[in-house]
């Protein structure tokens, strides 16, 4: 944990607070993304494109 | 945040916080801009991927409410102090829904950015580190009004009031693309990354080309630098007067792409400024105001016929309908534009026949659609008024 040990503290501290208020979580992000590698295209996405055409 | 510690890979989320560390002390705007690009806010608050409103599609509200309610103004009107605003005893807000709605048509078109090497993860997996692009296909055209009464947009400059080859004058800009031969900032079909095209290349007289060749040595050696500025203006030398605008040009074997200052194109024009452009793929037609020189193709015809010719001095070149009929009169002794039914649009100026190319024809146009005319209205989504 570089942030933890680094020497500009300040702007690693004022970092963590920022993310804090921009937020983005585990919780809808996954670690790959691997829904999207699968299914590049979503069923609704492809009926938008057919209707796109 | 808490990256759970069975995950491998992590440089997704390091890359989003190095927003925070790089502008710690810097300004908050820097922020919110880094932040709103980044594919990770984006599938956060699924702005990645939103699209305009079309069919029963309609623009996700997601990204523009939090940005307003969470990330700058909040709901209600502020003193200087930081107290609320109050009128007869309750808060004022500081924006409704029909606000809400408008900012959501301006996070439309946001897509990921094409995946490169160095990043972490396997080859196939979506590039989640560098900004976000946006593809002027999902991007809701229409006005967007600001929290103010004015308009995204205002004190740019219209793009047709901008002088003719900008590229070619004091402030212009240049990136580096080295070998990679797609446009980034600017738009060229993705199909045609592997086609032989034909590129707008620099001949070695020209002044462009001496300033991003950049050579000091005897022997004309280029010394290629990530970024140009133009300091003077330079005047046109061969081809580069027969173009209106670039957006790759070639420097020997490397590419620039030409960045296109940021300027404002209306949705509306008076109806003699318009005229018709067609695409024969998506068999769509549009009005475009005459004067703008970066959307439509020529089409030429011979006087009566109605098979037209596309010419162009690099694949993909587009103009204005009057440096069009110009350029088809002087060059290729062609008459002009024409109400076209055919048009032989072949390489090098069309790659593909997929891609979408409008062509300008002479017709005049209104902006109707179905029969009835559209109308915007202030501040909330574009109606069609019977």
């Amino acid at each position: 944990m570089v942030n933890l040990t680094a020497k500009d503290q300040l702007r690693q501290r004022v970092a963590w607070a920022l993310s804090e208020v921009l937020v983005i979580s585990t919780h809808l992000v996954s670690e790959t993304s691997f829904h999207e590698i699968l299914f590049p295209i979503s069923p609704s996405q492809l009926k938008n494109e057919i209707i796109d055409r | 945040m808490k990256i759970p510690r069975t995950w491998k890979w992590t440089e997704i989320f390091l890359s989003y916080n190095d927003i925070f560390v790089r502008h710690a002390f810097g300004n908050y705007k820097d922020i919110l801009r880094e932040v709103a690009y980044s594919p990770m806010m984006g599938e956060f608050l699924s702005h990645l991927g939103n699209k305009k409103a079309f069919g029963n599609n309609r623009p996700d509200e997601n990204f523009s409410r939090e940005l307003m309610q969470l990330f700058t103004v909040g709901t209600k009107m502020l003193n200087i102090d930081g107290t609320e605003q109050q009128v007869g005893g309750s808060h004022i807000p500081t924006y409704n829904n029909a606000d809400i709605r408008t900012f959501a048509r301006a996070w439309t078109g946001f897509d990921r950015e094409y995946r490169r090497g160095n990043l972490e993860g396997y080859w196939f997996m979506p590039n989640r580190v560098d900004p976000m692009l946006i593809d002027g296909k999902w991007r809701d055209p229409f006005p967007k009004a600001d929290l103010l009464g004015g308009y995204i947009g205002d004190k740019y400059p219209l793009c047709i009031d901008l002088p003719k080859r900008q590229f070619l004058r004091k402030g212009a800009v240049y990136r580096l693309q080295g070998s990679w031969n797609m446009p980034e900032v600017q738009y060229d079909p993705p199909s045609w990354k592997d086609m032989d095209r034909k590129y707008f290349e620099l001949v070695n007289v020209s002044g462009l080309f001496q300033y991003l060749c950049n050579s000091n040595d005897i022997s004309g050696t280029c010394d290629f630098r990530p970024e140009i500025y133009l300091n003077e203006n330079l005047s046109c030398r061969g081809h580069e007067c027969k173009v209106e605008n670039v957006r790759l040009v070639k420097v020997q074997d490397v590419y620039y792409e030409y960045v296109r200052p940021a300027c404002i194109e209306l949705s509306f024009h008076k109806t003699e400024d318009l005229k018709l452009i067609v695409d024969t793929q998506s068999d769509t037609a549009m009005c475009l105001h005459r004067q703008i020189d970066d959307i439509a193709h020529d089409a030429c015809c011979r006087k009566g016929n109605t098979v037209a010719r596309n010419f162009c001095k690099f694949s993909g070149q587009r103009k204005s309908f009057d440096f069009a009929s110009d350029q088809c009169k002087a060059d290729d002794g062609f008459a002009g534009m024409c109400a076209w039914d055919e048009i032989f649009a072949s390489p090098p100026c069309r790659l593909d026949s997929l891609s979408v190319q409008y062509h300008w024809t002479d017709q005049s146009c209104e902006t109707w659609i179905g029969g009835k005319r559209i109308k915007v209205f202030l501040i909330t989504m574009s109606t069609i008024e019977a």
